[in-house]
């Protein structure tokens, strides 16, 4: 076969762009892409999210500056996970984006206004966040922890490669699962603190995070 | 051919159905938004009034001195400056309140410069590099008779939040914005004792017998004396009376 033939070129040519697009619709490199199907995919199973979609800190005190801001059970994550066949477990975890198209530093919050003639945006390891249900399944539950200042850093919620089934009431249960019968085990609770101290420019910042509900491979 | 197409449409349809059979990916967001205000507080202990009265002859001559009658205390998220201005009606000399006595005797002045009044602050300017007057600062301790007139005379203005030049007294950070204390507070920041957010002013009054104010005198690098006998000639003393000025302190972000 003579590849180079112009109909055999036609038809590879094709080819190559399908599958340019379908490797661009996997390509959520930080959520990851899951290479087996043991789960039902979404909606049959979801990852649900209650609580303001914007969470706002407003440092308007000395105060505040020096204590931080703490913004408790501000959002909630609720997981069904059903599945296709026994070997379904999954991850969730947390990553961080600044809108680098914007021009925004690697390690920086982006930058909507600016009140003074400073240089210095906030980093984004100033952002630390608590997650925690009732039988403490989270990675770190309960504990806060800060991301790296770099966009894209990520903190896992859960994340373990062997199966930890539902009712264990264990770190990282990962089974197929859902809120409705397992509800301290498939429901998360997310705390946010931020205590900026006095080095940064003042200014109105954002950044936003991605909750990633993915299939373990 | 035909065949080969056909093996070429099948290896594309095992790619996408490679793919795109249902694989568990869900994501939800939140957006966070952080407003970092600029927060500039000066807190000041201090009578609404200093009352300074000379009704004896040791005042005149040794002056009063009102020991910690103010005491300031910042809060900063910003690089902030700091300074006193001595102020009044024309920016020059105390406001005449009221005369003592007929004043119809050429000597009696009462046009008292505003740099009669002397300050002293418990921390010293540490952020004042390149100043070109005789001192930087108020943190000069009141010296005894002899005096040196400028050492510790309030910088005065007619036009008191015009930030003073290099040529003039700040009490921390300076002209420029090389010159700045960073933010902080004096709830956090050092002790009474020792930190730039946590000032205890001292003012002092000499009036001299006669009344000519000794001390009086400008910040240039050399001080103009602005004693009422210097100023206004030998015999000069200061017209009885009640003068008020003003003193504004003022916190302001660095530049």
């Amino acid at each position: 076969m003579n590849l180079f033939k112009p109909t055999y070129f036609f038809i590879f040519k094709q080819l190559l762009i399908i599958v340019f697009f379908i490797s661009c619709l996997d390509s959520n490199a930080q959520c990851g892409s899951p290479a087996t199907a043991n789960c039902q995919a979404v909606p049959s199973s979801e990852l649900i999210q209650s609580g303001n979609g914007n969470v706002d800190f407003v440092f308007d005190d000395f105060s505040k500056y020096n204590g931080g801001i703490t913004q408790s059970g501000t959002t909630t994550l609720r997981l069904k996970v059903l599945p296709n066949n026994p070997s379904c477990k999954w991850t969730l975890r947390v990553y961080i984006e600044n809108n680098p198209g914007s021009g925004t530093a690697v390690n920086e919050w982006e930058t909507l206004n600016s009140y003074g003639s400073g240089t210095d945006a906030p980093t984004l390891d100033l952002l630390a966040i608590k997650v925690y249900n009732g039988c403490g399944t989270p990675i770190n539950s309960g504990i806060y922890q800060n991301f790296a200042a770099v966009n894209g850093s990520f903190i896992d919620i859960i994340n373990e490669t062997s199966l930890i089934p539902a009712g264990s009431c264990a770190t990282n249960v990962n089974s197929a699962g859902s809120y409705l019968t397992d509800p301290n085990e498939y429901t998360f609770m997310v705390d946010y603190r931020i205590i900026p101290g006095l080095n940064f420019t003042s200014g109105y910042y954002q950044v936003v995070l991605h909750f990633c509900l993915v299939e373990q491979s | 051919m035909r065949k080969q197409a056909k093996l070429a449409l099948a290896l594309g349809f095992l790619a996408i159905s490679g793919t795109s059979f249902g694989q568990l990916q869900d994501e939800k967001n939140v957006t966070m938004t952080m407003d970092l205000q600029p927060i500039l507080q000066l807190e000041m202990n201090t009578p609404d009034q200093v009352d300074f009265v000379f009704d004896k002859l040791g005042d005149y001559y040794g002056g009063i001195t009102k020991y910690g009658a103010t005491i300031l205390k910042v809060n900063s998220t910003v690089a902030w400056d700091l300074y006193a201005v001595g102020t009044s009606n024309d920016g020059t000399n105390w406001d005449k309140q009221m005369e003592y006595g007929t004043g119809t005797d050429p000597n009696a002045i009462d046009q008292l410069p505003l740099e009669l009044l002397e300050l002293h602050q418990s921390e010293a300017n540490a952020s004042a590099a390149g100043t070109t007057g005789f001192r930087s600062d108020y943190s000069s301790a009141f010296a005894a008779a002899p005096y040196t007139p400028g050492e510790n005379n309030i910088y005065a203005s007619g036009s008191p939040y015009v930030l003073p030049g290099l040529g003039e007294k700040y009490i921390q950070g300076h002209s420029g914005t090389a010159n700045f204390a960073a933010g902080g507070s004096y709830l956090t920041q050092g002790s009474a004792t020792n930190s730039i957010y946590y000032y205890v002013v001292d003012y002092r009054i000499v009036p001299g017998l006669p009344a000519t104010f000794p001390t009086a005198a400008d910040n240039a690098a050399t001080p103009t004396a602005l004693d009422l006998a210097t100023v206004n000639g030998a015999g000069s003393y200061a017209q009885p009376g009640v003068y008020t000025m003003n003193v504004k302190y003022v916190l302001i972000e660095n530049q």
